[in-house]
């Protein structure tokens, strides 16, 4: 459920990109402000503002803002290597600059570059000391060796239980939107908190699926559950390698050396994330993740402003085959969720794999 | 009757261009390498240690104009790309997945032997790696982190002030990069990058940007405009496609000097000019016509379009003594203050009132968002400072969804609505 932000010392984030053990090392739960509620128009004079092809994401944000919803936060981090947090940055800081939006949160673009080598090293390096200093502006407490090393652990007790969560859905004994729900919960607990209710979940859940169709889904990143449930009338998401999936979580950082290098690399590297490098390590992570699950088909559909994840498309099309994997070319998603099941049913009689 | 004569130096620009494509196909044949590249990375280091450089959106340009590029997009759709990707990037790569060279421009671009983009958009990294697995030539990337505080009045800081305009930890991050792709060159020419010559090659750039800054303060100020945004811009970026050369730094001041002889001798492209427009956008490059459309029946002319007034606002940064360095102050944030609020929207008030528009007409090209990001906001400024704005909604490259005549009637429509009724 969708939640308004409590005040208090509290920071949002938006996109994907922020390691969640930095803004804890200060003794900061970061809350995914995609995962709090939100006006469902952009309210004059910044909806004139918003051209139609910035896509839902970004206008949700901006409406989030333009509406005053996000008073009761303090800060608000955009993360720059996703291109929502990104637009929505340079949105945010215009409207702000002529006053068409209140003072508060205080912004912070995240400049994390995602790649690796000695440069980029320096670079993020510098940004995140740079995150520090703003966070303990809002309160938060410097980042001690010893505060990193404690966010990692708690961090990986968090990451244990979303493998067991990604394991429970490859083997098809909680549901995709189940699973993707729990996943999307974590935008706003603290890591114990999340892994508890995974844990919760994953003690309950048995009713293994045997035999029903194990479908991934790729393309555009999703963070709408009514897609997942449109697919799931026809089987089971068991893998959902898209830029906002279960899988997408940079691998836990390794503990030799300095603690915050170590953040900053599982990040940089993380091999689902959108601008990272080399691409063909992208598409190999994707295929590698529905391979793993043991897809029986694979859905790729594009969120009708994609202007990147379509390049990858034939390459994608190639290796799935390739893995004998067969594909359901769903296209556009549709804006309306009343729209979503006829259309996934269309994709899926055309493919072939109507169940 | 309009009797505008274009400028000799026009003619010239093109057939240099023209001359220049033919003998680098015939010099790569004998063996000779060259980049492609983004118009937003340091050609630069490759001009400095030898290696041609072919623009990517030049390149893209001269297919729309030669009116390919509808057969490049359907094309595009069979291959099994979505037709909301962008164009304008995309078009030389389509060209070469087709892989029938002749029927590309001047018969064809070659292969190149390095491959160059900066990741100001999310594409340009996906669109560069497909090159690279069909051509087989390395990809040199720049990263891009964005602007944490975007200063509104960039053209005037980034001239002394760009240390602090683009910030330190950008411009290292640019710095190092830019070391790396000089090693990468290195590696690929067997040549040295020699420093000293470099920062006399910087130096020639400089002054080629000042002349074009000049051309720009003529035209702006001229009673009447004396020159075609069509000629405008063969004579600022085919020069800068080759900038620092002796050959780019003997055609801008030849540029000028035609300029100022006209100006001189009252020639105008409107003789009865009253209404003076601005083109807001990249080029309309498969209907360049359409920019002299208004001009004998309104009035209108196009005197205003972003290529010349950038070869000075987007290339002058003045060396602190590390040409490397300002190198990067150039492009750490290019293509970007195009773009992007408040860049756009401030600079161009500026330019519109520094050319005293009246009407801008503005390209919107809803699949190449990165050029469409922040149109409102600046429809909005212009709008403020009483400039009257006309967006078109359309794509630079791609002509499959241009009406002509329908623009045509929008356009003088909405001229005869704010009282500018035909001439
Ligand atoms: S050299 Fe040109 S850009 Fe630099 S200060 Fe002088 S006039 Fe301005
Ligand atoms: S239109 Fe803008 S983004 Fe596109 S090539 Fe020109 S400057 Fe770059």
């Amino acid at each position: 459920m969708r939640a308004v932000a409590e005040p208090g010392t509290s920071v949002g984030f938006i996109g994907a990109g922020l390691p969640s053990a930095l803004a804890l090392a200060g003794g900061i739960v970061a809350i995914d402000v995609e995962c709090l509620e939100a006006p469902s128009d952009m309210p004059a004079p910044t909806g004139e503002l918003v051209e139609p092809f910035v896509d839902a994401r970004v206008r949700r944000v901006l409406s989030q803002l333009a509406s005053d919803q996000l008073a009761g936060i303090q800060a608000l981090v955009f993360c720059r290597d996703d291109p929502v947090g990104h637009i929505a940055y340079i949105y945010a800081q215009e409207l702000r600059r002529q006053e068409l939006i209140s003072a508060t949160p205080s912004f912070f673009l995240w400049n994390l570059v995602h790649r690796s080598g000695a440069s980029v090293r320096t670079f993020n390096e510098v940004q995140a000391r740079r995150l520090e200093d703003f966070l303990v502006g809002c309160g938060g407490a410097r980042w001690s060796a010893a505060a990193l090393v404690g966010a990692i652990e708690r961090e990986g007790a968090r990451s244990t239980a979303r493998r067991a969560l990604i394991d429970a859905t490859r083997l098809a004994r909680i549901s995709g939107s189940e699973a993707f729900l729990l996943w999307r919960a974590g935008g706003r607990l603290a890591p114990e908190a999340h892994a508890e209710r995974i844990e919760a979940a994953l003690r309950g859940a048995s009713n293994p699926a045997n035999g029903a169709m194990r479908i991934g889904l790729i393309g555009s990143p999703v963070v709408d559950p009514h897609l997942y449930r449109a697919l799931e009338r026809h089987g089971r998401i068991v893998a959902d390698p898209h830029p906002a999936g279960l899988a997408v979580m940079p691998s836990v950082p390794v503990l030799e050396g300095d603690p915050l290098s170590a953040i900053l690399k599982a990040e940089a590297e993380n091999p689902f994330a959108l601008r990272g490098l080399p691409v063909a390590r992208n598409h190999a992570a994707i295929v590698a993740a529905c391979v793993a699950a043991g897809c029986d088909t694979v859905a790729l559909q594009f969120d009708p402003n994609d202007d990147h994840v379509g390049w990858d498309a034939p390459a994608l099309r190639r290796a799935l085959r390739d893995a004998g994997i067969s594909l359901v070319e769903l296209g556009f998603v549709p804006a309306e969720p009343a729209a979503l099941d006829g259309w996934v049913d269309d994709a899926m009689t055309a493919s072939g794999s109507f169940a | 009757m309009n009797q505008y004569q274009p400028l000799a130096c026009t003619a010239e620009a093109g057939a240099y261009q023209k001359s220049w494509t033919a003998e680098l196909r015939s010099a790569i044949s004998s063996g000779a390498q060259y980049a492609f590249a983004n118009a937003d990375t340091p050609h630069e280091i490759f001009h400095a240690m030898g290696m041609p450089v072919v623009t990517n959106q030049w390149w893209s340009a001269v297919i729309a104009a030669k009116q390919l590029s509808t057969y490049y997009f359907d094309r595009m759709a069979e291959m099994g790309f979505h037709d909301r990707l962008a164009r304008y990037s995309s078009l030389p790569l389509i060209a070469e997945l087709d892989g029938d060279r002749e029927r590309q421009p001047w018969g064809g671009l070659p292969r190149p032997a390095i491959l160059c983009a900066r990741q100001s958009t999310e594409d340009h990294q996906r669109i560069f790696d497909l090159w690279a697995a069909a051509t087989g030539a390395p990809q040199f990337l720049f990263s891009a982190p964005g602007a944490p505080d975007p200063q509104p009045d960039w053209w005037i800081r980034a001239r002394h002030d760009w240390e602090a305009l683009f910030g330190s930890d950008r411009l290292d991050l640019m710095v190092a990069e830019i070391r790396d792709l000089i090693a990468k060159v290195e590696e690929l020419t067997g040549r040295d990058f020699d420093g000293a010559a470099f920062s006399l090659y910087m130096d020639a750039i400089h002054r080629q940007e000042m002349l074009f800054e000049e051309a720009n303060a003529l035209v702006a100020s001229a009673e009447r405009c004396p020159i075609r945004i069509a000629e405008q811009i063969p004579n600022v970026m085919i020069p800068q496609w080759h900038r620092g050369s002796p050959w780019a730094l003997s055609h801008a001041r030849r540029f000028l000097d035609e300029l100022a002889d006209r100006v001189e001798r009252g020639i105008a492209v409107c003789p009865g000019e009253r209404v003076r427009m601005m083109w807001i956008g990249a080029g309309l490059w498969f209907d360049t016509g359409f920019y002299a459309a208004f001009e004998e029946s309104h009035g209108a002319a196009f005197v205003w379009s972003m290529y010349l007034p950038f070869a000075a606002d987007g290339y002058i940064r003045h060396d602190k003594g590390d040409p490397l360095r300002t190198l990067a102050a150039r492009f750490a944030t290019m293509n970007e203050h195009l773009h992007q609020p408040p860049w756009v929207n401030e600079w161009l008030v500026h330019q519109a009132r520094t050319y005293r528009i009246d009407v801008a007409l503005m390209l919107v090209p809803r699949h190449d968002r990165y050029s469409g990001y922040g149109s409102r906001f600046a429809r909005q400024a212009l709008e403020a400072a009483g400039v009257r704005v006309i967006e078109i909604w359309s794509d630079m490259v791609d002509p499959r969804e241009w009406d002509r005549r329908a623009m045509y009637e929008l356009v003088s429509g909405e001229l005869e609505r704010n009282g500018y009724g035909p001439a």
